[in-house]
C-alpha cells in the first residue's frame, strides 16, 4: 500500500511540474577598422530579459548621443512596464501587452532624441536605429526601426526576425526580381524609418514562443555589412560561451575589413523548472 | 546644386533643380517633369535624394529606365548620366564643388531619406492612389486562416501576432481534448512568415502528417493536426 502511495505521490508531483523559460546574454560593441568614434550602444538585462542595440548616426558626436538615448529611453520604459502589473495587461487585439509596450517604448525614445535634435544645434538631423528583444513570461517580443537586425537561431538554422527599413530591402520587397548588388549597393545604406529624425515613427514588432536551445542575435550593420547570414549561423554553430561567440563574430567582422562600428548581442534561452530549489531541498 | 536638364535630341528644353528634393518623371499631369509621349509611362520614374546622393529609381514603367543605356530599376546617379525616358533623354548634373566631394564616403556612411513629400518615413509615392508601381507601399500580405477540417467548426483568422491554440482560458484558439495542455501550439507571425510551434511533447503536432520538430513555416493549404482537430491553413482575401 505505502509504494502504491508514494507512487502517485510522484505522479502528483509529475504533474504539477511547472517550467519557465529564462534568457541568459553576452554583448560586445567594437569601434571597427574605419571609424574614428562608436556610435553604437547596446543594452542587456537578464533580470527583466530586455536585450538592445541602438546604431546612431550624425555628425561629430550627435550619432553617440542618439543612440545612447534610445538605450536609455527604452530602458526606462521598460523597467517601468516590468514593475506595473497595471500596465501588464494593456494590449490590444493584435498584440500583447509587452508587444505593445517594447512599441511604445520606441516611440518614447523618437520623441526624446527628435526633441534633443530640435533644441540643440549640434544635434540637428540625428537619429539611431532601435533593435529590441524583450521576453515576458513566456513570450519573446522583437522590434525595431532602421537596419539594426534580430536573428533566431533555432536547430542548426539562421532566420530573420526583423525586416531592414533600407532603400534596399523596401525596393527587394515590392520588386522581388530585383536584382540586390549587396555589397556595393548605396540603397543599403538608406534608411526609410529611423528613430529621432521625424516627430513619430512606428516600429516593426513581432512576437514568438521561444524554445529552449534558442539563440537570438542582435547586431548593427556593422556585422552584417561584412558576414553573410550563412557565416552568421557558422560562428554561431562553433560553439562556446556565449561570451567567445560575440568575440568571434566581431573579430570575423574586423578580418573582413570592419568598414562599420560592429555591436553583437546574444541572447539563449533555456526552459528551467518553477521551485526547482524547493524541490532540492525537500528531497533531502 | 544637383539639376537635370531636360533634352528632345540634342535640343535642350528645360532645366529642374533637384535643390528641394525629388522629382517625379511621367505622362500623367501632376508630375514634376511631365514628359507628353506614349511611350512614357503615366509614373515613370522618380529621383530621391538621400543625404548626398540621387537616387533614380523606375516606377516599373512599360518601356523603361535607361541610365546611360543600360535598363536600371535603380541607381544612384553621378555627375553627367543620361538618363533615358521614352525619347526623352535628362541629363543629371551637379556643381563643380560637388563633383570633387561626391563619392565619396557617401557609400558607407548611413543617411535618412530625404525626398519630396515625406511625412510618414515612406516614399511619398503612397500620395499617387491606385498606382502600383516599384516604390509603392509594400502589398499588405494577407492573414493566414485556421478552418477546421475535423474537431470544430467554422475558421480562425490568424490577426493576433501571437495565436495560441489549445485547451487553457489563455488561449486564442481554444481546442479540446482529454490530453490537450492549456496551450498546445502556437503561431507565430514573422517577417517570412507563419511558423507554427509546439509547446509540450504530450499531445503531437503534425503538418501534413509529419510531427514538428522545433518550429516550422506554415504553406498554403498545409494540414495541421493537433490531437484529435485537424485545421488546414490558408490565405485570406
Amino acid at each position: 500500500m505505502a509504494s502504491a502511495a508514494s507512487r502517485f505521490a510522484i505522479l502528483g508531483e509529475h504533474v504539477r511540474r511547472e517550467f519557465f523559460m529564462k534568457a541568459f546574454s553576452a554583448g560586445l560593441t567594437n569601434i571597427g577598422r574605419k571609424r574614428d568614434n562608436n556610435e553604437d550602444t547596446f543594452y542587456v538585462d537578464d533580470k527583466i530579459a530586455l536585450y538592445i542595440v541602438a546604431d546612431g548616426m550624425g555628425g561629430h558626436r550627435a550619432g553617440e548621443v542618439a543612440s545612447r538615448t534610445v538605450v536609455s529611453s527604452v530602458r526606462d520604459y521598460m523597467d517601468a512596464f516590468s514593475s506595473s502589473e497595471a500596465a501588464q495587461r494593456l494590449g490590444t487585439g493584435e498584440v500583447s501587452p509587452a508587444c505593445a509596450a517594447v512599441c511604445h517604448s520606441i516611440e518614447l525614445a523618437n520623441r526624446v532624441v527628435h526633441q534633443l535634435s530640435q533644441d540643440q544645434g549640434s544635434y540637428k538631423g540625428m537619429g539611431s536605429t532601435a533593435a529590441v528583444a524583450f521576453l515576458h513570461g513566456d513570450t519573446l517580443v522583437t522590434a525595431n526601426v532602421g537596419d539594426s537586425r534580430i536573428y533566431l537561431v533555432r536547430q542548426g538554422k539562421i532566420e530573420q526576425l526583423t525586416q531592414d527599413h533600407t532603400l534596399l530591402a523596401e525596393q527587394m520587397r515590392k520588386n522581388p526580381s530585383f536584382d540586390p548588388h549587396f555589397s556595393t549597393s548605396p540603397m543599403k545604406h538608406i534608411l526609410m524609418r529611423a528613430v529621432g529624425i521625424q516627430e513619430s515613427v512606428q516600429a516593426d514588432a513581432y512576437e514568438m514562443q521561444p524554445l529552449s536551445g534558442d539563440i537570438v542575435l542582435m547586431c548593427s550593420d556593422g556585422l552584417t555589412d561584412m558576414l553573410s547570414d550563412h557565416d552568421v549561423l557558422q560562428a554561431i554553430l562553433q560553439g562556446g560561451t556565449l561570451d567567445e561567440t560575440c568575440r568571434r563574430l566581431v573579430t570575423l567582422a574586423n578580418e573582413r575589413g570592419g568598414i562599420d562600428n560592429i555591436t553583437v548581442v546574444l541572447i539563449q534561452f533555456e526552459k528551467e523548472e518553477k521551485g526547482l530549489l524547493q524541490k532540492l531541498f525537500r528531497s533531502r | 546644386m544637383a539639376r537635370i536638364i531636360l533634352k528632345f535630341k540634342e535640343l535642350v528644353l528645360k532645366n529642374f533643380s533637384l535643390q528641394d528634393g525629388g522629382k517625379t518623371i511621367g505622362r500623367a499631369p501632376g508630375n514634376d517633369v511631365v514628359l507628353e509621349n506614349l511611350l512614357v509611362s503615366g509614373h515613370h520614374a522618380r529621383i530621391d535624394q538621400a543625404g548626398g546622393d540621387y537616387i533614380l529609381t523606375d516606377l516599373q514603367s512599360k518601356n523603361g529606365t535607361y541610365v546611360n543605356g543600360t535598363r536600371i530599376t535603380t541607381a544612384k546617379l553621378k555627375h553627367g548620366d543620361q538618363i533615358l525616358v521614352g525619347k526623352h533623354t535628362l541629363v543629371f548634373e551637379l556643381d563643380a564643388a560637388q563633383v570633387s566631394t561626391a563619392d565619396k564616403d557617401m557609400v558607407e556612411a548611413t543617411m535618412f531619406v530625404q525626398s519630396a513629400g515625406v511625412a510618414s518615413g515612406l516614399l511619398p509615392v503612397q500620395t499617387v492612389p491606385g498606382v502600383e508601381t516599384a516604390a509603392g507601399p509594400t502589398p499588405v500580405e494577407p492573414p493566414g486562416i485556421l478552418s477546421y477540417l475535423s474537431g470544430g467548426k467554422g475558421e480562425h483568422e490568424l490577426t493576433k501576432k501571437l495565436v495560441k491554440v489549445g485547451k487553457g482560458e489563455e488561449a486564442d484558439i481554444q481546442i479540446g481534448g482529454f490530453l490537450t495542455p492549456k496551450v498546445a501550439a502556437t503561431i507565430s507571425k514573422r517577417p517570412t512568415g507563419y511558423h507554427i510551434t509546439p509547446m509540450t511533447g504530450r499531445v503531437k503536432v503534425k503538418v501534413n502528417g509529419t510531427p514538428v520538430e522545433g518550429s516550422q513555416r506554415l504553406e498554403e493549404f498545409d494540414t495541421i493536426e493537433i490531437g484529435a482537430v485537424v485545421f488546414q491553413f490558408y490565405f485570406g482575401n
